[in-house]
């Protein structure tokens, strides 16, 4: 038998990925919405690995968590290049401020 | 797992069903070889990079048909370890994603980067849009939840990047809100895949004990985790509440890659989409509800905010939005839908707007690069007397996408609505008639913007002096005989509409 | 167990809650550090160690570093990273994401996954995750896995081309 309640790796799952969101919907500044976006990434890893406890032998949640944290590290590589490239012509980071395209 | 027999025998049947794969291994093969080929080549041989990258298309394509052909004979099978589900639904949508590419590669040179002079047209192009392309061959096919979410991030890595291959101020803004967008909402996605996972106990889907579980008690659980997982699929069908992004990107993006972007991810993704629409229990409303709202809403929006554009590239970008709304709608009618007028409409749909593309970029050339906004609509005034055979074509694109007759647009349009108006009368709601009904209204509404630019083309008297700079004639001669193509293909399609009929009602989503 | 569980617990919701709180951006990357720390320290207590390594490796080690490599390079004024608290559009997203919590934590408590069938199976027959998930990780990437690792392959080769030549083309020309 597991000795933790399930739903507690899910609650703590929960509070990442709303804090994640928040990051996201508040922060003025691409690399700290970024960085929420890896915050939702990684709760969403941590469900896979809580569910992935009573699926001993396909382990179907942990192998899932590890393609995600490739795509992560994929994605997070491109994002960056592209804020780096927006910086250039921008001299900011600012989403708000960078708007030259029609709203 | 630990018997090491077990592994072998698996190993074999993997083995046996990498032969069900080859299309995929001939794309994987182009990928590379134009990836090498970049490397090796000069700049200048652009066109034989070219050249590969069509060639590569068209192999694919043939060993796609053939794949098509040996299913015909009704075999749909699961694969490669129960990640993919090959039918006929399934093939021939990698039929039409490879047909949509290449018409996307016949693009590419007209547009003003591979045009210039200076030459910063770069050979990654081709290879991001294959890239994209192996992304949707398995979102197509895909039966497991993994699978699916790593083919589409694979065709979203590819996209952000593409977006940003204009190399300029504009290009770079818009990579960076789609990156954004784009990993928020596939975060957003995992995060439900992952209580999709703990509801049922296993990322296989699609198997009988899974539908049963997953729509047995709709609890708040359940809504939850499926409206988190179709935050994703929103995005990437450019549906209502995810749909923000798409005017920007389609402004500041390569005029051939926003082609591509409107059908090619698009497509794949409505053909995982009506697996689960096909999966659903006839007899629940609630998601019948959820879907007809989101299309309503992606219809309104689409087709209101078009409206006030006055940049082309932006005014296609909310057409492509109000398509895609006509399409969704198609979920609603569930089990038993007649497949064949969803996919003829597909077929339409993709023609009338890689028409419209290619005339932007011939247009966008035309007035040149000095011009600040070669996209504006206020361009067009009067160009009809100067540039017929595209006003003509332009003419013709935007009435087979807004459905008025001769064009196939309208049989496909047609097809649609009887379809919608049978299954009303086979499920009895309402909320199908309503849909029925506010569709024809907009596709009604559709119409006055879909006539902005001919009108500023034929009725405006051309006031800016246009530099009448010629320019080099091969890719006059190239740019004038793909339009005629295009244009007849509209024309052909809706008098013999046959061609393609014959082959599309032979299929079946597994 | 069930103490180290609440201690890392504690550590990764404390780590969280600076994350939320810091106004600077290097703080933020530094508290999101010890927020990777510390759910590698709860994949380990469910049992996933192969994984716990892997995240420390590629998240601690490589992406993290690559954010602070980007906020090195894109070093703006001090007050730009800030957040304006007060402002509204803040408070209205405060709001939705409380609701949101709220949500997901009831839905959590009133039907515990626990209940669902598949889980309950699992429990009554035992089995549950007891040895090293290591061997079975790696048997399964090469076998049930194969064809998403291939894809990887494809997915890091277009990330890390693309990335390199969105940085080093500029179209001068078009710089308006």
């Amino acid at each position: 038998m597991l000795t933790i309640n399930l739903s507690h790796y899910l609650i703590i799952a929960a509070a990442l990925f709303c804090t994640g969101i928040f990051l996201c919907l508040t922060k003025r500044n691409t690399i700290a919405i970024l960085i929420g976006i890896e915050l939702m990434l990684n709760a969403a890893n941590l469900n896979l690995v809580a569910f992935s406890q009573y699926d001993p032998t396909k382990l179907q949640g942990t192998t899932s968590a590890l393609f995600v944290m490739v795509v992560a590290a994929a994605e997070t590589a491109v994002a960056l290049a592209i804020i780096i490239n927006t910086y250039q012509y921008y001299q900011t980071i600012d989403p708000q401020k960078i708007n030259s395209l029609k709203n | 797992m630990k018997p090491h027999n077990e592994v072998v025998v698996f190993l074999q049947s993997l083995y046996k069903d990498s032969a069900l794969l080859m299309p995929e291994w001939v794309l994987c093969i182009t990928f590379l070889g134009l990836f090498v080929a970049d490397l090796w080549f000069k700049k200048q041989r652009i066109w034989l990079l070219w050249s590969l990258f069509a060639g590569g298309l068209v192999a694919t394509m043939i060993v796609t048909i053939l794949q098509f052909n040996s299913c015909s004979c009704q075999f749909e099978q699961f694969f490669f370890a129960k990640m993919l589900y090959l039918d006929t639904f399934g093939v021939f949508f990698k039929l039409f994603l490879v047909g949509a590419t290449l018409l996307t590669a016949f693009l590419i040179p007209l547009s003003p980067t591979f045009r210039a002079k200076e030459n910063f047209f770069r050979g990654e192009y081709f290879y991001l849009i294959v890239a994209v392309l192996i992304g949707a061959y398995l979102v197509a096919m895909a039966q497991h939840l993994l699978m699916f979410y790593l083919a589409l991030e694979l065709i979203s890595i590819a996209s952000y990047l593409l977006v940003g291959f204009n190399f300029d101020k504009k290009s770079a803004e818009g990579s960076l809100k789609y990156i954004l967008f784009g990993a928020f909402s596939s975060a957003m996605m995992l995060y439900g895949m992952s209580l999709l996972y703990g509801l049922t106990g296993t990322l296989q889907v699609g198997e009988p004990q899974w539908i049963t579980t997953i729509f047995k008690t709709p609890t708040l659980l359940h809504y939850l985790a499926l409206s988190f997982f179709a935050a994703g699929i929103l995005f990437k069908l450019a549906a209502f509440p995810f749909h923000f992004w798409t005017p920007d990107i389609y402004e500041s993006a390569p005029s051939p890659v926003v082609a591509f972007f409107s059908v090619v991810p698009k497509a794949a993704v409505l053909a995982f989409v009506f697996r689960w629409a096909s999966w659903f229990p006839s007899g629940q409303l609630e998601w019948v509800y959820a879907v007809g709202f989101i299309a309503v809403a992606t219809m309104l929006v689409g087709n209101l905010a078009a409206f006030w554009q006055d940049n082309i590239k932006r005014l296609l970008a909310y057409s492509s939005i109000g398509q895609a709304g006509f399409l969704l709608a198609m979920v609603l009618v569930g089990k038993d839908f007649n497949l064949s007028s969803l996919l003829f409409y597909l077929i339409s749909y993709s023609i009338a707007n890689f028409l419209a593309f290619a005339l932007v970029d011939i247009f966008a050339h035309f007035f040149g690069q000095q011009n600040e906004m070669p996209y504006a609509i206020e361009n067009y005034k009067g160009i009809g007397t100067v540039k017929g055979l595209e006003s003509v074509a332009f003419l013709l694109a935007m009435l087979s996408l807004a459905g008025i007759p001769p064009l196939v647009g309208f049989s496909a349009k047609l097809l649609l609505y009887s379809t919608l108006w049978e299954n009303y009368h086979l499920l009895a709601s309402q909320w199908i008639l309503w849909i029925l009904f506010l569709s024809v209204f907009l596709s009604l509404v559709a119409l006055f913007y879909y006539l902005k630019v001919p009108y500023q083309t034929f009725f405006l008297p051309n006031t800016s002096a246009i530099p009448l700079e010629r320019p080099s004639t091969f890719y006059d001669v190239y740019a004038k005989v793909l339009v005629l193509i295009l244009s007849l293909a509209l024309l052909v399609l809706f008098f013999a509409p046959n061609i393609i009929m014959a082959a599309i009602q032979q299929i079946k989503l597994g | 167990m069930t103490f180290f569980f609440y201690l890392f617990a504690t550590l990764t919701l404390l780590m969280t809650l600076l994350l939320l709180l810091s106004k600077k951006l290097i703080h933020l990357a530094f508290s999101f550090l010890g927020v990777l720390l510390g759910i590698a320290a709860l994949f380990v207590l469910a049992g996933a160690d192969f994984l716990a390594v892997a995240q420390i490796l590629v998240y601690a080690g490589g992406v993290l570093v690559l954010i602070i490599i980007g906020i090195m390079l894109t070093q703006t004024a001090p007050k730009e990273n800030g957040q304006n608290i007060t402002s509204h559009s803040n408070i209205i997203s405060a709001v939705l994401v409380l609701v949101l919590f709220s949500m997901l934590v009831y839905a959590f408590i009133s039907q515990p996954f626990e209940q669902q069938t598949w889980i309950q199976n699992a429990q009554i027959q035992q089995k549950t995750l007891q040895t090293s998930t290591l061997p079975s990780t790696g048997i399964l990437l090469m076998t049930q896995y194969l064809l998403p690792f291939e894809l990887t392959a494809i997915l890091l080769l277009v990330a890390i081309a693309g990335a390199i030549t969105l940085l080093q083309y500029k179209n001068k020309s078009r710089i308006l």
